[in-house]
Formats: structure tokens, C-alpha cells, sequence
């Protein structure tokens, strides 16, 4: 039996995707981090792009200077007196680099290792320098220091090195660094980020774990290590470690971010992230993203009255596409009129459906809405919400995001449903053409080309093609899991055996698993049960439609599934010969007065009943 | 009062002293129009200093203050200008003189006639406490003695609007000059050698004891604020400047808990004192332990300890959570017993992530020999949650001299090494000459028998 798309049963949560960010330096007025893909992107056995930020200031300059002042105008009573000290010339260096005063910092740094003139206060004159943007005079300093052999002075080069984003160069310098002390958790924490930007995830676990001896309590280097393991396939280790750079450091907003994505992910751990976030809310504030993240675990929780609570509170401070959307996805179980009204609100508040692709919440909103709507019945609305926003986004770009990837999907349902199917088609086909489309709306598209062409057009031939190209994507990318694969492979078959292909689809019923979910095990089951009448044995092929009509979720799709072993019983009493019994099967599918009305109505199985008995 | 209070320099709630700030009050020199007048130009052209600048040419034209006091020098502040000295703020003018009873210098601690607004009358009340600290203080050994209390000394400046001639009262005390600081120590700590720099922290640490065994926490520690004194012939350190410092058991200057701004030096503090604790009296001994562990990272490294800390990412992170749950904390509640449940709460989330410095940090001139007690010594006086520092004076005094203990067993082992040395030396000299001595005799006479061969 096919699985056909089904879209819009649960309205979409509105997340700003976060880039992963990897810390490579924890020290200093510049702070180096190779920043990767959102945790919802990562692409499993391959090397991922890398970029790297520098943060160039103190994250909480303000809160220092004052402190700095006092302490500099202390200092600075005696300046006279002991200007010929170099420890006294560094900490008046260092304090006017921290109230900001460079210059200032440089000439003290300068006099400090004039008379200190050794590799220590030379080292202090090449931060200062950098700081005060001199970072040609400090690379010489460094370049000089490093050729005797000085550590801190590799390590500033290799943190330049990464800032060009000349890794090659980063790497052996931090090399040399770690040769003179192997266990200097700078140096590591610097050469695990390099082996990460380079796409070597096993070496750069191996350096967090030596970051991890020399410094335990480095959120940093655990929230490092997760995004490894993550990388390497390892959600479960990447959670634990990420769960351990929040308990060290839960007001690392990358570390909140990182743990509930991919607890969101995974389905795991999702207390945890609840009490985390909740936590940071009290605390620290009530981000915007953190907050949307706070929702979505509500949703998957189950928590509905807690997320509107919350949303409710913050949403009149913030007026923010994503909350309304988040409210409307709150109330969409409890009360779809109230769902609907946040939705629009949503749409309204970026200025109405023809400007709304200009924003990603917005435009989940929008798809939300017209889910609704079909839900509904009202398909006309849908119809114009869904067009509109495919006809006034200026580019193909949204059609790369996983969500709004899925709006011309609904489209094309949307078409089906009221049978335009001219319309349904164009948009169908172009969509899977173009490489742009995310995978997964093409997967989608691809199932209901499908169902287009084996029960609209009857070409089985193409609907054996797309299937195919269904099932091609589902098994390349691992953006899918066992029940998609499972699913497209159960497409496939379930054509072949319509198109007669009984040798084909004896090689590949083999891979069907049934220990997936339990939903997709339904159409398993009456894929199986239509193999097993295909080859004669009716028994069986009953026993497995009969179970798959007990298991399906609802009396539609178990209707359609009668429906269908109905007629294929017919059909096998009819090649036996007994034509009495075939036509009462037949007669039952004919007589079937409900119509379920749904993508492309299944009112083909009738229409090859009546056949059929036409043929008696 | 009436709208005159807003612009009077001086609010006279202090009727035990019996003094108001400006002698005529009332008169017509004090129309509304005058009084704003001159107080805008305090307000906001605080430069000028007019009080002070008169105070300072006044007192060292004084020949004789107070029947002993002569020789009169202001310390702290320019005397032509009445600017403060050396960038620092002020809350006092500092005098030195000479006591003409006892032959000694003194110092003469005046309020600072320049100081308006709000705070006035909390400061005033700071200063008085330190006064009152001193006399209860008098004749121990390594605290600041103090010659004579609070008295008062009336000095004319004249309006500036119109030149008229005004009386305002100066009150000041006098305790004893020292003139020996300890600075060197710890900003040229290069020139001085390990055993010397802890001797003086012994020092340090037994003067804040001192006062802590008078129910009396500093609250200012830093090393500007300590001499050397010299007491029945011996060397002693003593914390000078109580303006901050407050008994265990006096009450409050204003609610402790409605009190927002950290007390004292910055890099001195620690970091409940940084998020509006500061005037809790439960904190008042930790703080002053936090200040000397600074010192002593201080006295060793050439960053100071405070530099250190806020180079840690982990720290600055903490030290903003705790700030701002803090203010909004005590916003709710100013309950002292709620505010320390949750500055323990969101300590304890919060100091996880903090790497404190350790005593041989880099460029640390701590001996390998001592860096072990030291280590253990700074960690546990420079603990973020104050419960967990060590107060026991006891124990600290122990880990101190177990530091000079080391230090002195290695001279001894040094020199007795040199000794040593020095006799195996002396010994393979005597030798060598005695083969030499016995190798010339050898080639002077001629062996027996060869002759006869």
C-alpha cells in the first residue's frame, strides 16, 4: 500500500537556526572561535565548512572599567616612584589596556620590557601592541620570541594563523608549542579547534581530552568535544558532553543552544534542557531564541499550558514573528481558532502575506495557517495563502530551508485535493527538478508524484520512476532516518507489484523492516499482504491486510486500506477462476459510499473494481 | 529646611557636635538667589575645591593649631589649587605636622570641606566612625594611634557671587604620622627576596588580625593603606585609613542591605562585594581575608591578583550573572538572610567555571620550595564564596611560617652546603700544597742507593 506525503498534521515551530561555535582561544583581547553549522545541518562522514569570528573586546568591558579606573588612579600616585620597576610599568600596561586606554598600554608595555628585557614582559609588549591594532610591530615581537622557543609567543602565531584562516601554519606552530609542554591546555584547546576546522574530528577529540585534564572546568572545551562527537556521528556522546558544558557554565548561551537543538534532535534529554533554559531565564534574560527553544521542548513535552504561559508573558515585550507563530503552534491542539489568530498575527506583524517570505517566522506562520486551513477543509484559502507567498518570494532561496521548503509541498497538496491537477503538476514537477529544493521537500514531492501518476494519470511506468528517485534520495542522505528509508522502499515495492514487477519487488521486500514506527509498519503490512496475493497465497496476504487495517491510526486510512485488499482479493479469486467470490469482493469496493477525500482521492481502487466486474 | 536643603552644603543633623556648616546661615547673604548660586558653582565646577584650597592656605598659615600642632603641611592635595594629588579622588584633606608636646609628626585628617550632595551626611557619619574606631583602638600594639578626636576649625571663604564673607566649619582629628610604607614590596617586589616579602605579609596579616581580634574588619586592605611602625623597638606592620571599616557589632550606616556599591579598592575586593554585599556585617572578616590573599599573589607575580582573575573568561562570566541576579535579587527582598540564600545560589551555579590564578603564575618569583604552602594559602584565602575562605587565623599564621620555615631551612641548608664546600676545597688545597711541598723535597734529595748503583 502507499504511503502517500502527509503534510501539516503538526504546525512547525519557528527557530532561528545557530551556528556551532568552537573556541580555540579563552584568553586575551582576541578571542578566535571556528564557527559550523547549525546543529540541524550537520552532515554526517563529511567534512564540514568552517569559518572563523574573532572577537576582538572584553564581553563585559563596562562592568571593568570603573574597577580598572579606581585601580589605576591608585596605581598611578606613584608613578614617579617606581618607574624603573617593570612589574609596576606592567600592571599600569595592563590596566590601561583594560580601561581602554591602548596607547597608553603600549608606552608602558614598551618601557616595561625595555628594563624588564626579558621574554615575559616582551610577550606582554606584543599583546598590548596587538590590542592597540599594531599587529605587524607585535608579529615581529612574537616571530622573535617564538624563535627562541617561547611558548606563549607560538601560541599567539598559531592564534593569528587561525584568524587568516591559515590552519596549515596554525597547526605546526601550536605543534611546536605543544612539544615544549604537552599538557598546557591552551595549546590544546587551540589544536583541537584547528583538527576540527580541518574536518579531523578524532584528533581534535583526542586534544579536548588533554584540555579536559589540564583545565576540568572548561565549558568551553566540553561544548568543543560535543560539536566533535556530533560531527562524528555521535549524538548520544555529543549530548553528555554538551550536558557537562552547562553544568559547569549554564550561562553559555552557545552551550544552551547546542544541547537543546540537539536534544530537540534526538528526542532526548529534554528535561534537562527545559531546566537549563528555564534557569538561564531566571538568571540571566529572556532571549528571544532561547525562549523559541523553551517552547519547542513545551511542545514536545507536551507541556502546552507552560509554553503559553510563557509565551504570553514575553510576546507583548518582544513582538516577534517567531513568538506568535510558537503561540499559534501551542494552541493548534487546543483551540485551532485561537492557533489561527496568532498565525495571522504573526503574517501581520511583518506586514500582511505578500511581504512575509522576508521573514523566516513569519513565513512558518504562514504555512502553519494554511495546514490549518486544510485541515479544515478550506482548501480555496489555503489555496491563495500558499500561492501568493510561492509567487511574490523574489528567489528560489527558501526552497533550501527544511521548513519552507515544505510550502510549495502544500501547494501541490492543496491543488490535489481540489483536483486542479494541471496546477499540482507544474508546481510537482519543477520543485523536484530544481536542486535548490531541500531534500526532504523533494522526497515528499517525489511521493506524491507518485501517487499522481499510479492513481491520476495510471502511468505506472513514471510513478515507478519517481518512486524509484524517492527512494535514490532517501537512502543517499543521511538527513533521513530507518522510517523514511523504510517508507520509500514500501513506495517503491507497493508500484512495482501494481505495475506487475513481482520479480523486482521480490528483491527488494527482503529490506522491509517492520521494527520502525509503528505508523509506517501499517502500509508495510498491506505492502506485504499485496505481495503475498500477488503471488497466489490468499491466506497470508488477508492475515497481513487484516493486520495492517487494525493497526492504522484512523477509519479513513483503514477504509482505504479494506478497500484496497478488497479489490486485490477479487482480483486474486478472479485469476483462481472463482468468479462468484470475486465478485463479492469486487461488489464491496464498489459499493463503498464514503469517498475519502484526500490527496488524489483514492476512488481509483473503485474505478479498477468496476472494471473488473465489468470484465465478469 | 525647605528648598534651601537642596542647595545648604551642609544638613545640620548632628546636634551632638553642635556644628552647622555654614556659621551664617540665615542671614541675608543666604537669600534664596545666593544660596543657589553658589552651590551651582560647586556643583559644577567641583574643580575649583574653593573650601579646601582655603582650608589648606588657612591651616599652613596656622602657627599653632590647637595650642601643639605647627609646622603644618597638607599631603594629600595641591595647595594652590586644593586639587587632589596624583589623580585620586578625595574624601578627606590630609595634613602633616608636628607635635610640639611630644617632638613626634602627626597627621591631621580633616572632612572634606568640599563634599555635597546626597552623601553628605553618610560620609560624615564614615568619618566619625573612624574616629571613634581609633579611640577604641588606642594603646594596641599594631594599630594607628590616634592624638586627639574630632574637633573643629572655622575657616571665611567668600560667596563667589558676590564676595561676601562666609564661615564654614572644618572638622578633623589627629592620629600619628607613618611614614614607612610598604609599596616597594609589592610594586618592585624584583629587588627584594622571597623570605622578606613573606616576613612582611606575617606583618600584614598580624595587623588585620589585630583588628579583627578588636571586633573591627578594614574593609580597605591594600598596601597603600599599611606602615610600618615601630613599637618597643620592633618592626610593625599597621593599617592605616579606617574610613571603611566598621565594628562587628555596630549598626549599619543605613540598611546594610540597601547599600549597592562595593567598599574600598577594587582589585582588593572580592566579588560579593562587587555585587551590592558589601555592607553586610556577616561578610566583613572573609572580605578583609580576600584582601590579604590578593596581597599575597601580589607580593609574587608581576600581574596583580585582581588582573589575573578578570583575564579568566569563567570569572567574567560569573562575576555579570551575580551582578545581575543580585540587583534583582535586592530589589525584591531586603532581607539579609534571602540575600545570602541566594548569593550562595547563584554562586555555587556560577563558580564552577572560574579558574583562579595560582601563586606561581607566569614571571613568578615564589621559590619552587614554597610554592606549596603558598598555593594552598592563596586558594583558600581567595575562595569566591566567602564561607569557604579561611578565617582561622590560627591556620594561616601556620601556613605563613611554615613558608618561612622552608625558606630559612634552605638557607641554613645553603649555607651549610657552602661550609661545606668550602672545607673540602680548603681541604684539596692543603692537599695539593702538601704534594707539591713533597714533591720538591723529592726533587731536591737524591734517593738512597741510586748513588752507590
Amino acid at each position: 500500500m502507499l504511503d502517500a506525503h502527509k503534510d501539516g498534521e503538526s504546525p512547525d515551530v519557528a527557530l532561528e537556526p545557530i551556528d556551532m561555535e568552537a573556541r580555540a582561544v579563552e584568553q586575551g583581547t582576541r578571542r578566535s572561535s571556528v564557527v559550523l553549522p547549525p546543529v540541524g545541518n550537520v552532515r554526517y562522514g563529511r567534512r564540514m565548512q568552517a569559518r572563523v569570528e574573532v572577537t576582538t573586546s572584553h564581553s563585559l568591558d563596562s562592568l571593568y572599567e570603573s574597577m580598572c579606573e579606581r585601580t589605576l588612579e591608585d596605581l598611578l600616585k606613584f608613578k614617579d616612584r617606581f618607574s624603573d620597576s617593570p612589574t609596576f610599568l606592567t600592571r599600569l600596561a595592563s590596566l590601561y589596556q583594560l580601561c581602554g586606554h591602548k596607547d597608553d598600554a603600549v608606552q608602558y608595555a614598551e618601557l616595561a620590557a625595555k628594563i624588564g628585557n626579558t621574554p615575559y614582559f616582551q610577550q606582554l609588549l606584543g599583546d598590548a601592541l596587538l590590542d592597540a591594532g599594531h599587529d605587524e610591530k607585535a608579529h615581529n615581537i612574537f616571530n622573535g620570541l617564538a624563535a627562541a622557543g617561547y611558548t606563549d609567543a607560538l601560541l599567539r602565531l598559531s592564534e593569528l594563523a587561525i584568524n587568516s584562516q591559515n590552519f596549515d601554519d596554525a597547526d605546526s606552530l601550536v605543534e611546536r608549542a605543544i612539544d615544549k609542554d604537552s599538557r598546557d591546555w591552551r595549546g590544546r584547546l587551540l589544536a583541537g579547534t584547528i583538527a576540527l576546522a580541518q574536518g579531523n574530528y578524532e584528533r581534535s577529540i583526542r586534544h579536548y581530552r588533554v584540555v579536559l585534564e589540564d583545565k576540568p572546568n572548561s565549558s568551553a572545551a566540553y561544548l568543543n568535544l560535543a560539536i566533535a562527537h556530533l560531527l562524528l556521528n555521535r549524538p548520544e556522546r555529543a549530548l553528555l558532553e554538551a550536558k557537562k558544558s552547562l553544568a559547569i557554565n549554564p550561562w553559555n548561551k552557545r552551550a544552551q543552544t547546542f544541547f537543546c537543538d540537539l536534544s530537540l534532535q534526538q528526542n532526548r534529554e529534554l528535561v534537562t534542557a527545559e531546566r537549563y533554559l528555564k534557569l538561564y531565564f531566571d538568571i540571566i534574560s529572556a532571549e528571544p531564541q532561547l525562549i523559541n527553544r523553551l517552547v519547542h521542548v513545551y511542545l514536545k513535552e507536551k507541556k502546552l499550558k507552560q509554553g503559553i504561559s510563557l509565551l504570553e508573558k514575553v510576546t507583548k515585550n518582544l513582538n516577534q514573528p517567531d513568538a506568535w507563530n510558537n503561540l499559534g503552534v501551542l494552541w493548534a491542539s487546543r483551540k485551532p481558532s485561537t492557533a489561527s489568530r496568532y498565525f495571522e498575527r504573526a503574517i501581520d506583524s511583518v506586514g500582511g502575506v505578500r511581504s512575509v517570505y522576508q521573514h523566516r517566522g513569519a513565513s512558518i506562520a504562514l504555512l502553519n495557517l494554511a495546514n490549518l486551513l486544510y485541515q479544515a477543509h478550506e482548501y480555496v484559502l489555503a489555496e491563495r495563502l500558499l500561492a501568493t507567498f510561492v509567487s511574490e518570494a523574489p528567489d528560489d532561496s527558501y526552497l533550501e530551508d527544511e521548513i519552507l521548503a515544505r510550502i510549495p509541498v502544500s501547494l501541490v497538496r492543496v491543488y490535489a485535493v481540489q483536483d486542479k491537477n494541471e496546477q499540482a503538476l507544474d508546481v510537482a514537477t519543477r520543485m523536484f527538478k530544481s536542486t535548490r529544493t531541500h531534500v526532504r521537500a523533494r522526497l515528499a514531492l517525489a511521493e506524491l508524484l507518485t501517487t499522481y501518476c499510479r492513481f491520476v494519470s495510471g502511468d505506472i511506468k513514471d510513478a515507478i520512476e519517481y518512486a524509484d528517485a524517492a527512494y535514490a534520495l532517501a537512502k543517499a542522505s543521511d538527513e533521513f532516518g530507518n522510517n523514511e528509508r523504510n517508507t520509500a522502499l514500501n513506495n517503491l515495492i507497493f508500484v512495482l507489484l501494481d505495475g506487475g514487477d513481482i520479480e523486482r519487488a521480490q528483491g527488494l521486500i527482503g529490506k522491509l523492516r517492520t521494527d520502525v514506527d509503528p505508523r509506517t509498519c501499517v502500509y508495510v503490512y498491506a505492502t506485504k499482504g499485496l505481495y503475498a496475493l500477488r503471488r497466489g497465497d490468499l491466506e497470508r496476504g488477508r492475515t497481513l491486510y487484516e493486520k495492517a487495517v487494525s493497526e492504522a491510526p484512523n477509519k479513513d486510512e483503514k477504509d482505504a486500506i479494506r478497500q484496497k485488499m478488497n479489490l486485490e482479493i477479487g482480483r486474486c479469486f478472479l485469476e483462481r477462476g472463482d468468479q462468484a467470490r470475486a465478485r463479492r469482493f469486487l461488489r464491496k469496493v464498489v459499493d463503498v459510499n464514503r469517498v475519502v477525500r484526500s490527496v488524489w482521492s483514492l476512488a481509483i481502487f473503485q474505478q479498477e473494481a468496476q472494471q473488473l466486474l465489468r470484465k465478469l | 529646611m525647605g528648598d534651601r536643603g537642596i542647595w545648604q552644603i551642609f544638613t545640620p543633623s548632628h546636634d551632638n557636635l553642635g556644628f552647622s556648616w555654614i556659621v551664617d546661615y540665615s542671614g541675608p547673604r543666604w537669600s534664596a538667589q545666593g544660596s543657589l548660586s553658589l552651590s551651582r558653582h560647586y556643583l559644577n565646577e567641583p574643580q575649583m575645591c574653593i573650601n579646601r584650597r582655603t582650608l589648606i592656605q588657612e591651616l599652613q598659615g596656622v602657627s599653632l593649631l590647637d595650642g601643639r600642632y605647627t609646622d603644618i603641611q597638607v599631603v594629600n592635595c595641591d595647595p594652590a589649587t586644593g586639587k587632589p594629588k596624583d589623580h585620586g579622588g578625595v574624601l578627606s584633606v590630609v595634613f602633616k605636622a608636628e607635635d610640639t608636646h611630644s617632638g613626634q609628626a602627626v597627621a591631621i585628617k580633616f572632612f572634606d570641606p568640599d563634599l555635597n550632595g546626597p552623601q553628605l551626611n553618610y560620609r560624615f557619619d564614615l568619618f566619625q566612625r573612624e574616629c571613634d574606631l581609633l579611640k577604641g583602638l588606642s594603646g594596641k600594639e599594631r594599630c594607628l594611634r590616634l592624638h586627639a578626636p574630632i574637633s573643629q576649625f572655622d575657616i571665611g571663604v567668600s560667596d563667589p557671587t558676590n564676595g561676601r564673607a562666609l564661615t564654614i566649619a572644618a572638622y578633623y582629628y589627629v592620629s600619628e604620622w607613618l611614614d614607612n610604607d610598604i609599596n616597594a614590596y609589592f610594586h618592585k617586589q624584583e629587588e627584594f627576596e622571597a623570605e622578606e616579602k613573606l616576613r612582611i605579609f606575617r606583618e600584614v596579616f598580624l595587623a588585620v588580625h589585630t583588628l579583627h581580634r578588636h571586633g573591627i574588619y578594614h574593609r580597605d586592605l591594600k598596601a597603600d593603606n599599611l606602615r610600618i611602625a615601630t613599637r618597643n623597638g620592633h618592626q610593625r606592620a599597621v593599617a592605616i585609613d579606617l574610613g571603611t571599616a566598621a565594628a562587628f557589632d555596630s549598626p549599619s550606616l543605613g540598611r546594610a542591605t540597601e547599600y549597592a556599591q562595593p567598599v574600598g579598592a577594587p582589585a582588593y575586593a572580592p566579588i560579593e562585594s562587587h555585587c551590592g554585599l558589601a555592607a553586610i556585617r556577616a561578610l566583613g572578616i572573609p572580605y578583609d581575608i580576600y584582601a590579604l590573599g590578593c596581597m599575597l599573589y601580589d607580593l609574587f607575580n608581576s600581574e596583580m591578583y585582581f588582573l589575573s582573575l578578570l583575564q579568566d573568561s569563567g570569572f567574567q562570566t560569573c562575576l555579570g550573572a551575580c551582578q545581575s541576579h543580585m540587583m534583582a535579587v535586592r530589589s525584591q527582598t531586603s532581607k539579609e538572610s534571602s540575600i545570602l540564600r541566594e548569593w550562595q545560589r547563584i554562586l555555587s551555579l556560577s563558580s564552577r567555571q572560574v579558574t583562579r590564578p595560582h601563586i606561581a603564575g607566569p614571571h613568578s618569583s615564589v621559590p619552587p620550595s614554597i610554592e606549596q604552602p603558598l598555593g594552598r594559602l592563596l586558594n583558600t584565602l581567595t575562595q569566591l564564596d566567602y564561607r569557604r575562605r579561611l578565617t582561622d587565623h590560627n591556620r594561616i599564621l601556620r601556613y605563613i611560617d611554615t613558608a618561612l620555615n622552608l625558606l630559612a631551612n634552605r638557607r641554613s641548608e645553603r649555607r651549610r652546603l657552602d661550609r661545606k664546600r668550602q672545607l673540602r676545597a680548603r681541604r684539596l688545597e692543603k692537599l695539593a700544597q702538601r704534594d707539591h711541598r713533597l714533591a720538591r723535597y723529592l726533587e731536591k734529595r737524591p734517593l738512597n742507593g741510586t748513588e752507590s748503583c
